[in-house]
């Protein structure tokens, strides 16, 4: 399991450095739209999947919005492991604290309703640019 | 995304930071070049802004921002007009065909922002739809950076800039100019005049460009009077003040002792004294 799920890793990995190269040098040039993205579920799914890159000391920045009491789980795979680690910020901007439940995954019960920030953040030590898939459950 | 309501703090903090605006003096060759160019193009940012009431420079100074002044690229973002855009808004304009004209496609970018619905459109609500129009991370998230879409090349700013969609880097720093830094030069230049409340003084530029229509049609921005008090009073009584022998109350009436102090440093009363 451990080994197909790698495999599936690296192949989304070289799939994603192809599909972003040129899209990521335009970006780049000009800039981009300043705020966060929202995380987007479809219609009747709890999950939702984004993946991108990072370098140096950038941060990914995505909303979600929850309600009180919802539990919220996080799955994040980085390309190298452990270049990138998540954050998130609650509505009033305080820190959750998030609690681990495997080396790629973490929860936290919701203390509030409103938009929660969640912060995909490079390890600006790690040199060169990582991939990263992050995948938010919120039930 | 929370958005940020338009407060009279706000429109404070704009005004203040327009006012205070320096350019850096190793940009002002390439502002200039950018205000020229926008400038040659006034008529295609009239033809749009005209029917939605939208201000020409408002249009141009995106257009430098989003699509580098590239009539071949969407107002949106800068992606190409052969198809729609790619990038967030994705998918604009929703009707029509590609290739868009750019005008059609300028229309659609200021429509989707609800822009032809701004009825005031004074120096600080333009700044503050100009941040809009890129969006308020900075403001939101990272206070310790004021927007480079608005700030870059001024003494406003030095680094920390959103890179791509939702991705924010510290260190990376804008290679554009921010649009405040040329509407300020716009109007250091006389391209833009402003009236003291802020509103432009429309056709300004066209055909006066020595930089005295407000004066043409307002008179002198400070005038003598012992009643009413006025911000602008206040700061030249501050800057009166820091001649050699001058020692002003800076209480914002320009009176008789305003007027005297005035005219030590500069050899005349001030308009509507009536000792001129």
């Amino acid at each position: 399991m451990g080994t197909l799920l790698l495999l599936n890793f690296s192949r989304w990995a070289l799939a994603l450095v192809i599909a972003l190269n040129f899209a990521s040098f335009q970006a780049y040039a000009q800039g981009g739209k300043a705020e966060p993205l929202r995380v987007q579920f479809q219609r009747g799914r709890s999950s939702a999947t984004i993946a991108g890159k990072l370098r140096g000391d950038q941060q990914a920045e995505y909303i979600a919005g929850a309600k009180k009491n919802q539990k919220l789980t996080i799955n994040l795979y980085a390309r190298p492991p452990g270049s990138i680690t998540i954050k998130v910020k609650t509505p009033d901007g305080a820190d959750l604290e998030l609690k681990p439940d495997s080396k790629q995954q973490w929860s936290a019960t919701l203390p509030g309703d409103g938009d929660y920030l969640l912060l995909v953040v490079h390890n600006s030590g790690n040199p060169g640019t990582s991939l990263y898939k992050l995948t938010v459950t919120i039930r | 995304m929370a958005s940020v309501v338009f407060t009279p703090t706000l429109r404070d903090e704009y005004q203040r930071l327009f006012d205070t605006c320096q350019i850096r003096l190793e940009r002002l060759q390439e502002v200039e070049s950018l205000i020229k160019n926008i400038t040659q193009n006034r008529n295609r940012y009239h033809a749009v802004g005209d029917p939605l009431e939208i201000p020409w420079y408002f249009i141009g100074v995106i257009h430098c921002l989003e699509a580098s002044l590239n009539f071949n690229k969407h107002l949106h973002n800068g992606d190409p007009l052969t198809a729609r855009t790619v990038q967030i808004p994705i998918g604009r304009p929703k009707d029509g065909q590609p290739p868009f004209t750019w005008e059609e496609s300028a229309t659609d970018a200021l429509q989707i922002k609800k822009l032809d619905q701004v009825t005031d459109w004074s120096l600080p609500e333009t700044l503050y739809r100009l941040e809009a129009y890129n969006g308020f991370g900075y403001r939101a998230f990272h206070s310790e950076v004021l927007s480079p879409y608005l700030w870059s090349f001024s003494n406003h700013y030095t680094k920390g800039k959103y890179v791509a969609d939702g991705t924010f880097s510290l260190t990376a720093a804008s290679k554009q100019c921010g649009t405040a830094v040329l509407l300020r030069r716009m109007a250091e230049i006389g391209t833009l005049q402003f009236k003291p409340d802020g509103m432009p003084i429309t056709g300004v530029g066209k055909d006066n460009t020595n930089g005295n229509a407000l004066f043409d049609k307002f008179g002198p921005l400070i005038r003598f009077s012992k009643k009413e008090r006025s911000p602008l009073v206040e700061e030249m009584q501050k800057i009166l003040n820091t001649f050699p022998g001058i020692f002003l109350k800076v209480d914002g009436i320009a009176g008789e002792r305003t007027s005297d102090a005035f005219k030590k440093v500069t050899g005349g009363f001030l308009f509507g004294d009536p000792r001129a």
